[in-house]
C-alpha cells in the first residue's frame, strides 16, 4: 500500500521522478498524487521534457557509421516483414461433426442431443453477431482516429498562425531588415520578440536554389555565430522561426548564407544578406 | 510512421540515430548491447507507434524515454549477471559510473543536425554551469539509473542531501533549456 504524500513532499520529488531516480514505494506514492494534482502533473512533463534533453550530452559520435547502416537495414527488413505479416488474412471456420449415438442412455441423450443442437445455433447467431460488431467498431475506431488527426492538425495549424502572429505583433518585438544590392534583390523582416526569444523573418525574393543547397540563418554574436535553422524558400518566399535566448545586448548582426542541405555547424558562405544590429 | 509507412521509419531513424546512440552508449559499454538496445528502440517506436499522443508530450521525450528505459533494463541485466557470478568484483561500480565518460568539451557533432547540434550545445552549458555535485548527482540518476538511495551509498553523501540536489539540478536545467521546449514538440 502507497504512503499518501503531501502535495509539497510530491512536488520537491518530481525532478527526481522525472529521471527514474525514486525507489519504488516513493515512486508509488508521488505518482499517486500526481494523478489528482494538475500543477503536479504540467510540472512532472515539464522536468521530464527537460530531462530528455540529457541525452544531448552523450556524445553522438560514439556509435559508427557501419553501425548506423548496419542497424537501419535490419530494421527496415524487419519492418517490411512486418507489415507483410499483419496483413489481414481470412479468417477460417472449423467444422465441429457431433455424432449422436441411441443407446440406453435412451431419452436423457435425446434431450441433451436436441439441446447441444440449439445451444449451437445460438452460438452461431451470437458469433455471427459479435463478428458483425468488431467489423462495425474497427469501422468507427478507424474513422474516430482520422477525424482525430484531422483534428490535431487543423489545432497544430492555428496554434501555429496564432504563435506566428505574437511573434510579430508582440510588445517587445524589435524589427530589423535585413537587405542587399542589386534589382529584386532579396530582403527579410527580422521580428525578435525579447521577451519570449523567439525570432520570426520574413523573407521574399530569396533565389532558388540549387539541388542539395539549403539557406541558412544566423545570430551573429562578438564570440559566435549561432545557427538559427535552414530554410528552402517557396517562390522565393520564406517564413523562418526559431527560439533561441540572448540578451539583447550581444546581437552584433543578423545573416543569411547558403549552404549545403542539412546546414552547416559554422557559415562556410559570404551572406546572401544581413543586417548589423543597431542599426535600426 | 503511425500509418505504419516504412520509409517514415527511415526517415525517422536517421534523424534520431545520432542522440538515441549516442544516450545508450553513454548508458551501456558492450558493443553488442549498444547495436541490440538500438534497433529494439527503433523497433519498439514503430511497433508502437499508433500509442504515441502527440498532446502528451514530445516524441523527443517519448523517443529517449524508450532508448534509455531499454538500455538501462540491459545495465542491469548486466549487473545482475556480474552479482550472480561473483567474477569481476570491481564491474558493478565501473558500470554505474557514468560521470568518468565526460562529454566531449565540444558541442559540435557533424552527425547531429543543425537543430541538434545547437540543443547539444546548449544542453552542454546548462549542465557546466551546474555545481559539480549536482550535475554528479544528475548523471548518476539518468545515465546510471541509480536510485536516490543508490547515489548517496555509492557518493557517500546522506539521502537528504542527495534528494536536495537531485531536485536543484532539475530546477536549474528546466529553467535553462526552457527555450527549447516549444522545440521540443
Amino acid at each position: 500500500m502507497t504512503r499518501e504524500m503531501s502535495h509539497d513532499e510530491a512536488f520537491a520529488a518530481l525532478g527526481a521522478l522525472a529521471v527514474d531516480a525514486l525507489d519504488a514505494d516513493e515512486r508509488a506514492s508521488v505518482l499517486a498524487h500526481v494523478s489528482t494534482c494538475l500543477t503536479c502533473r504540467q510540472d512532472l512533463a515539464e522536468l521530464r521534457d527537460a530531462a530528455s534533453n540529457l541525452a544531448f550530452s552523450a556524445s553522438a559520435a560514439a556509435v559508427g557509421a557501419d553501425t548506423r547502416d548496419r542497424i537501419r537495414g535490419r530494421l527496415l527488413a524487419r519492418a517490411a516483414a512486418d507489415g507483410r505479416r499483419s496483413a489481414p488474412s481470412r479468417e477460417h471456420t472449423e467444422t465441429v461433426s457431433v455424432t449422436l449415438r441411441w443407446g440406453t442412455a435412451g431419452l436423457f441423450a435425446a434431450a441433451a442431443g436436441i439441446l447441444l443442437v440449439v445451444s449451437l445455433v445460438v452460438l452461431g447467431y451470437l458469433l455471427r453477431d459479435r463478428a458483425r460488431l468488431r467489423d462495425a467498431a474497427n469501422v468507427q475506431t478507424v474513422q474516430a482516429a482520422r477525424e482525430r488527426a484531422t483534428n490535431d492538425s487543423l489545432r497544430v495549424a492555428v496554434l501555429s498562425r496564432d504563435s506566428l502572429l505574437a511573434g510579430i505583433t508582440g510588445r517587445d518585438v524589435a524589427l530589423m531588415t535585413l537587405t542587399t544590392n542589386g534589382t529584386k534583390a532579396p530582403f527579410a523582416y527580422m521580428f525578435w520578440d525579447r521577451r519570449a526569444n523567439t525570432w520570426t523573418m520574413i523573407a521574399h525574393n530569396m533565389p532558388e536554389l540549387k539541388a542539395g543547397r539549403t539557406y541558412q540563418l544566423w545570430l551573429v554574436t562578438a564570440s559566435a555565430k549561432i545557427s538559427a535553422g535552414t530554410f528552402q524558400p517557396q517562390n522565393g518566399d520564406a517564413v523562418v522561426r526559431a527560439t533561441y535566448a540572448l540578451p539583447a545586448d550581444q546581437l552584433k548582426a543578423l545573416a543569411v548564407t547558403e549552404e549545403p542541405a542539412g546546414g552547416v555547424p559554422q557559415p562556410t558562405g559570404a551572406p546572401i544578406m544581413a543586417v548589423t544590429a543597431g542599426s535600426h | 510512421m503511425q500509418a505504419g509507412d516504412e520509409q517514415a521509419l527511415g526517415a525517422f531513424y536517421d534523424r534520431w540515430f545520432p542522440v538515441v546512440s549516442g544516450v545508450v552508449a553513454r548508458i551501456l559499454r558492450s558493443d553488442g548491447d549498444v547495436e541490440d538496445v538500438i534497433e529494439e528502440t527503433f523497433w519498439q517506436a514503430w511497433r508502437q507507434a499508433d500509442r504515441f499522443v502527440a498532446g502528451r508530450g514530445s516524441v523527443q521525450t517519448w523517443l529517449l524515454t524508450i532508448a534509455r528505459s531499454r538500455a538501462l533494463d540491459r545495465l542491469r541485466a548486466a549487473k545482475r549477471r556480474r552479482e550472480e557470478s561473483l567474477d569481476e568484483p570491481g564491474a558493478l561500480e565501473s558500470a554505474s559510473s557514468p560521470s568518468d565518460d565526460t562529454p566531449p568539451g565540444g558541442a559540435s557533432d557533424p552527425s547531429l543536425t543543425v537543430e541538434q547540434a545547437e540543443r547539444r550545445r546548449l544542453v552542454l552549458a546548462a549542465l557546466a554551469d551546474l555545481p559539480g555535485e549536482q550535475r554528479q548527482a544528475l548523471e548518476l540518476g539518468y545515465f546510471g539509473g541509480l536510485s536516490q538511495t543508490e547515489i548517496a551509498e555509492q557518493t557517500g553523501q546522506p539521502l537528504g542531501t542527495v534528494k536536495t540536489r537531485m531536485r536543484l539540478a532539475m530546477q536549474k536545467l528546466r529553467e535553462r533549456l526552457a527555450v527549447l521546449r516549444e522545440d521540443t514538440r
